[in-house]
């Protein structure tokens, strides 16, 4: 009786809903063996290029870091991960949501809407969705400039992912389609692959600026061991 | 006035390890297999990176701290890295890429334990 149960509640929750209307929700593990990044020689306009010149030659690679200070990526970077942190997408019938492990970010993709004329530029964008048969399409607009991350970029910035489902369902893709007239000479193009999460797989929560605090502490502690000391 | 600008001179200096603790350092990632080995004097599993101290006895018994980079907490559970086991006072080895400059600090990839054990990527 458990089982007939079991299965009927499979066919109509699980199987039934998968066959008849695409989904790209679950927990995905980036697989940086296929997925691309932006690279070297990538097709700066003179301007674009004089920009990212410009912060490589005022900061150093590794103690300039924006991410040892618990620097979010922003978009378009956050959508090409760099790192094993997993991503969680969560399909509601008005917005789905990716949740990136990776300093807790949450990107909201707003369904049968189209993009505020007001935008106020921030770090995310705004993003819109739409099925393509079984191809899920974000349009990502409302960027701020950010001159450093795995992406730089100008407010000019547009981003289209189309999601879908490969390998049979094990794997994630996301072609990113990179459009900057500033920045970029042409439209940038990049996959990024992602493995499907098992059974147990969890997200966990990924507290940074804490450590800062930690640290503004122990040399708080240490300033005032030194005044007591004199 | 001379004397003064030593005085402060050294004074910087002794600073500059408080600056270090929040600037990483730049590793030489040409080589993986780098090895020190030492007492734990603190161990901090956290994000955006991990840090131990390390006591280190050179040739001589001369004793100095070595500071210790490593992945996020995140990763590290998921690695299997069972952290409750790296400890104050446990003796670990640390294997993983070196200072460029040869200063008293690595990036760890994998750590050795006392009894045996190996965490690693």
């Amino acid at each position: 009786m458990t089982l007939r149960f079991a299965l009927i509640a499979l066919i109509c929750c699980g199987y039934a809903h998968a066959a008849d209307s695409p989904s790209i929700a679950g927990i995905w593990f980036p697989d940086p063996t296929r997925s691309e990044r932006l690279p070297k020689d990538a097709p700066y306009t003179k301007e674009g290029k004089a920009i990212v010149d410009e912060w490589r030659a005022t900061h150093h690679p590794t103690i300039d870091d924006p991410g040892k200070f618990c620097q979010a990526p922003g978009m378009p970077s956050l959508s090409l991960g760099g790192a094993d942190y997993p991503v969680e997408i969560v399909e509601t019938p008005k917005q789905t949501l990716i949740l990136t492990e990776l300093h807790q970010q949450v990107r909201r993709v707003f369904l049968s809407q189209k993009h505020p004329e007001d935008l106020l530029p921030q770090r995310n964008g705004h993003s819109i969705g739409r099925w393509e048969g079984d191809v899920f399409v974000v349009d990502t607009v409302g960027i701020r400039a950010i001159t450093y991350g795995s992406v730089p970029h100008s407010d000019q910035v547009h981003v289209v992912e189309r999601l879908r489902r490969i390998d049979s369902g094990a794997s994630l893709m996301n072609e990113i389609t990179i459009t900057d007239p500033k920045m970029f000479a042409r439209p940038v193009v990049l996959h990024q692959y992602f493995k499907a999460g098992v059974a147990d797989s969890r997200m966990m929560e990924y507290e940074c600026t804490e450590s800062m605090w930690d640290d503004h502490e122990k040399e708080r502690e240490a300033k005032r061991k030194n005044r007591t000391a004199k | 006035m001379k004397a003064l600008i030593v005085v402060a001179l050294l004074a910087l200096i002794t600073m500059l390890p408080v600056g270090a603790h929040h600037s990483p350092a730049n590793y030489d990632l040409t080589v993986t297999d780098f090895a020190i080995k030492g007492t734990v004097k603190s161990a901090e599993f956290r994000n955006p990176h991990s840090k131990i101290i390390l006591i280190v006895k050179d040739a001589k018994g001369k004793e100095a701290e070595w500071d210790i980079e490593f992945s996020s907490i995140n990763l590290l559970v998921r690695r299997g890295w069972k952290l409750s086991d790296i400890k104050y006072g446990d003796t670990v080895t640390c294997i993983g890429n070196p200072d460029k400059t040869g200063a008293k600090r690595m990036y760890m990839w994998s750590i050795k334990l006392a009894d045996g054990r190996e965490f690693a990527k």
